[in-house]
């Protein structure tokens, strides 16, 4: 794009701003958004995520312990492993706690890259997600479909001759099981160097009520969202050495007693991390 | 502060100045913040607040990253809608004309 292309007429300029956000369809971004307590969501997402809610009220309790959890995996990837180098795909629309904040605030000097292929998120992301000075953060706008795009794209930021973390936080439902999901984890874990960790947690079959609610979500003409048995979750895993205990319920996974429990009634989302030999 | 420049030549729809504030508790609603020659207007009804929102979502989204590495003078050389961003408390859209 340069400064000297002719300038559109009122009426191509007004249809061209009426084009690049669906307000008709249900989002994820923005359901999880209004999940949250946030505020960037349209009438079709608050109605989407209000029926996913009436088919399964754990949901919101749900999505606050998906949240805890990213809070509890990075400090353990800052603290304990030593990390200082993230790459979050699907970044989503901020948050309270997002992945830079926690992690320059345990050390300014980490470098995050986020990847979001939504142009929303991206907007959202790239004004309101700042690094400290020590550290960086990236946004790098590509699909999961397209692992090495994101590879190219996050190695202009992250030094890949050292260990990073890989966080795929409730995204790997949006790949189809014929599309490949664990091939696209692989992928993505094969040109990061020994000692990078995974770090992934996603919606499962477990929960009926929740199989229930995500039918009813994929037939409003959202883009379906791919729930898993927790042996599928487990086999991201493959070929690395899991942190015990393991990948288990969210809820469970190293919990911290100074934080507000979340009700788990339900058991739901399964998540872990691993570490690559 | 994060300042989107989007250049008239990218297409504009705007009408004039809009500034969304951002309440931090989930329950105060949203509200739309219009400067006019004489005085403000706020639209508050939650079908204003929205349409004003989703125009303002869309210029953020085809406007020009914050931090782009495109010329700012160039972009706004024949005008252009400035939208800036102030931490999470507001979004403000305004016209810089010729």
């Amino acid at each position: 794009m340069t400064g000297d292309q002719p300038g559109y007429s009122r009426n191509e300029a007004g249809k061209d701003l009426m084009e690049g956000i669906d307000t008709t369809v249900p989002h994820s971004a923005r359901i999880w958004n209004y999940w949250l307590g946030g505020k960037d969501n349209y009438p079709v997402d608050r109605a989407a995520g209000d029926a996913f809610l009436k088919a399964y009220p754990g949901m919101a309790a749900e999505a606050r312990a998906n949240r805890q959890f990213l809070s509890r995996a990075i400090r353990y990837l800052v603290i304990e492993a030593g990390v200082r180098q993230f790459l979050d795909v699907g970044t989503g629309l901020p948050t309270a706690d997002n992945t830079h904040e926690i992690a320059q605030r345990l050390n300014p000097a980490c470098r995050i890259v986020y990847v979001d292929d939504d142009p929303l998120v991206l907007a959202h992301a790239r004004a309101l997600l700042t690094s400290t000075p020590e550290g960086v953060t990236e946004y790098v706008d590509a699909d999961l479909h397209e692992p090495d795009q994101i590879l190219d794209a996050a190695a202009r930021t992250l030094d890949f001759s050292v260990p990073v973390a890989l966080i795929l936080s409730g995204i790997m439902g949006h790949i189809a099981d014929g599309e490949g999901p664990h091939a696209i984890v692989g992928q993505l874990m094969a040109r990061l160097p020994s000692g990078s960790y995974l770090m992934l947690q996603d919606g499962t079959t477990v929960s009926q009520a929740n199989a229930e609610a995500h039918q009813d979500y994929d037939s409003s003409g959202a883009i379906p969202y791919h729930l898993r048995t927790p042996a599928e979750i487990a086999r991201y895993f493959d070929g690395l050495d899991v942190v015990e205990p393991g990948v288990i319920p969210i809820q469970q996974w190293h919990p911290e007693p100074a934080e507000p429990a979340e009700p788990f009634n339900d058991v739901n989302t399964f998540g872990g991390i691993g570490r690559k030999k | 502060m994060k300042i989107q420049v989007m250049p008239f030549t990218t297409g504009v729809a705007a009408g004039g100045a809009i500034t969304l504030p951002r309440f931090a508790g989930p329950g105060i609603a949203g509200i739309v913040y219009l400067d006019q020659f004489a005085g403000a207007l706020y639209p508050d009804k939650p079908a204003d607040v929205q349409h004003y929102g989703q125009v303002m979502d869309r210029l953020c989204t085809r406007a020009e990253p914050p931090g782009s590495s495109r010329r700012y003078d160039v972009m706004i050389a024949r005008g252009a809608v400035i939208i800036s961003w102030r931490c999470r408390d507001w979004r403000s859209a305004g016209l810089l004309a010729e």
